[in-house]
Order: C-alpha cells, then structure tokens, then sequence
C-alpha cells in the first residue's frame, strides 16, 4: 500500500497584480520574460498582508513547451512586518479546463508572529483572473500552522 | 471561479546519503552549514542512483528549527540525469527528525517529472535522510 500523503490546509489567498511581460534575453533552455508585480493583497485566517510594488515573476517558456515560474516579491503585515516570497512553480492544463499553476512558496521571514511560515512547507494552487491579475490559493502542509 | 485544492499523489521514496555537516558561522538567520550529499537511491514512479557532489545549504535558528535547501543530481535508469532540488524546514531538534521539504525537479526534459512541484516527506537517519515524494496534481 501506498504511503498516507500528508494532508493541507488552506490558510490564505494571494492576489497578486501584474503590468505586461518584458521580453529578456533568450537563455540555453528557452525563452524568457519579466513579468513586474506591482501590488494586491494577502488575505486568510493566518496572515493579511500587501504585496509591495517592485517584485516579479522572472519566467522561463521552455523549448520543450513547459512553463516555469520563479517569482520574488516583498510583502508588508498589518504589522509592519516585510516577508520575502519565493515562489517556484509549473504551469499545468487540466483536460477541458483552463490552464493552472502549481508553486512551492518559501518565506524568508525574521522571528516573531510569522516565524511559522519559515517552518511550514506550502503548496500554491494558482490561476489568471486576467492579463494583470493573478490569484493562487495558498495550502499548508500538515502541522505547519501556528 | 475556484481553482481546485490540491492533490497529493505518492509517487516515490528516496534514500540520500550525506557526509558530517560543515558549518560556515553564524548569518543572519542562524548559523549556516552544508551537508554534502555522498549518494543513495530513489525508487517507485522513476528508478535512479543518487550521485555524490550536490548538498544540503541549512540554516539552524535560534530556536533549533532548520531551513533547508538542498540540490544535487540523480541518475535516473532511463539515462537522464535530473536535478533534486528541495527546500524545507526541520522542526527543532526533540522532535522525531521528520522534516518537509518542496521539492522540484530541475532538468531539461519534456516529460512530467518536471512539469509539477512535488511535497517530500521524511525524517533523518544516522548518515542519511529518507522520504516518500508526493506528486502535487
């Protein structure tokens, strides 16, 4: 029998506002764009926050087709607390539906109330609402919530 | 519209292998350290051999929990060779060694190994880390 996989939690939705993608130069593996972050907000049981103007989404089109994601980005607690998001993922289609994206968030973050997020391993279920706006639906891994 | 929660598949178990740790001092989030990472084995959905060079870059807290970030290169039977690449945390030590960690493959293939982001979930052992990989669908 299969391992039990380790069961997740919603705790808080991304909404994250884009300006149009900057065409970069060409790497081995593909072609590449900047997408630039220039806000939205962070809302959930576990953590309201704003998205600082200033990060992006530094993606790869694979040759092969494939879609990377790697995305860096500051955002500010209600508290004044300014965390680090460091967001890698895959562009995925369901059969029939429209494309998604699934990341693997990390949080740089200094000791205090949010010090969980360093700890926890997150999992990011993300979609475009349209041209300038994404939305991913942030789960934690088991145990991980304070 | 709602994108659906995420699905958590198993899809393999990792054996990876690792040297004593070399620590680098303190920075600004505790002290630094890397484990080299000296071989092991995957197995399930892909067979391979873990190969020797790549390491685990950690940062020890305070309060004993550890960040982890770790690549290091598998030579998978079919005859590619991907890149691991895992970042997690470890709960401070007391705890039963179990960690969890994202993990990612990085490779240049066109085929679904690197077409998702995978949850690892494992604990240390004397001179190596195990854990089951779930795929994330």
């Amino acid at each position: 029998m299969d391992p039990t996989p380790p069961t997740m939690t919603n705790v808080f939705t991304l909404d994250v506002l884009l300006r149009p993608p900057i065409v970069l130069t060409d790497a081995p593996g593909g072609r590449r764009t900047f997408i630039p972050i220039v806000g939205g907000s962070v809302s959930g049981s576990h953590l309201e926050a704003t998205i600082i103007e200033g990060g992006g989404d530094w993606a790869l089109e694979r040759a092969d087709g494939g879609m990377e994601i790697h995305a860096h980005y500051l955002i500010r607690t209600g508290g004044g607390e300014v965390i680090e998001v460091d967001n890698v993922g895959r562009w995925r289609e369901r059969q029939g539906g429209a494309p998604y994206f699934v990341t693997s968030p990390v949080f740089v973050v200094g000791d205090g109330p949010h010090e969980w997020l360093r700890r926890s391993v997150f999992v990011g279920m993300g979609r475009e609402v349209d041209e300038s706006r994404i939305m991913i639906d942030v789960y934690v891994v088991d145990g991980g919530v304070p | 519209m709602q994108i659906e929660a995420p699905v958590l598949r198993w899809v393999g178990h990792a054996r990876v292998e690792v040297s004593a740790p070399v620590s680098l001092g303190s920075g600004p989030q505790g002290e630094r350290r890397v484990v080299p990472v000296t071989g092991g084995r995957v197995t399930g959905a892909w067979d391979g051999v873990v190969l020797a060079g790549g390491a685990d870059w950690q940062e020890v807290h305070a309060d004993g929990s550890v960040t982890l970030s770790a690549r290091y290169p598998v030579a998978l039977n079919d005859g590619r060779t991907v890149c691991f690449v895992a970042r997690g945390a470890r709960p401070a030590a007391g705890a039963d060694g179990g960690f969890r960690t994202s993990l990612l493959f990085d490779g240049d293939t066109a085929d679904a190994t690197s077409a998702t982001v995978y949850v690892a979930d494992g604990r240390k052992v004397e001179g190596a880390v195990e854990f089951d990989i779930f795929e994330v669908a």
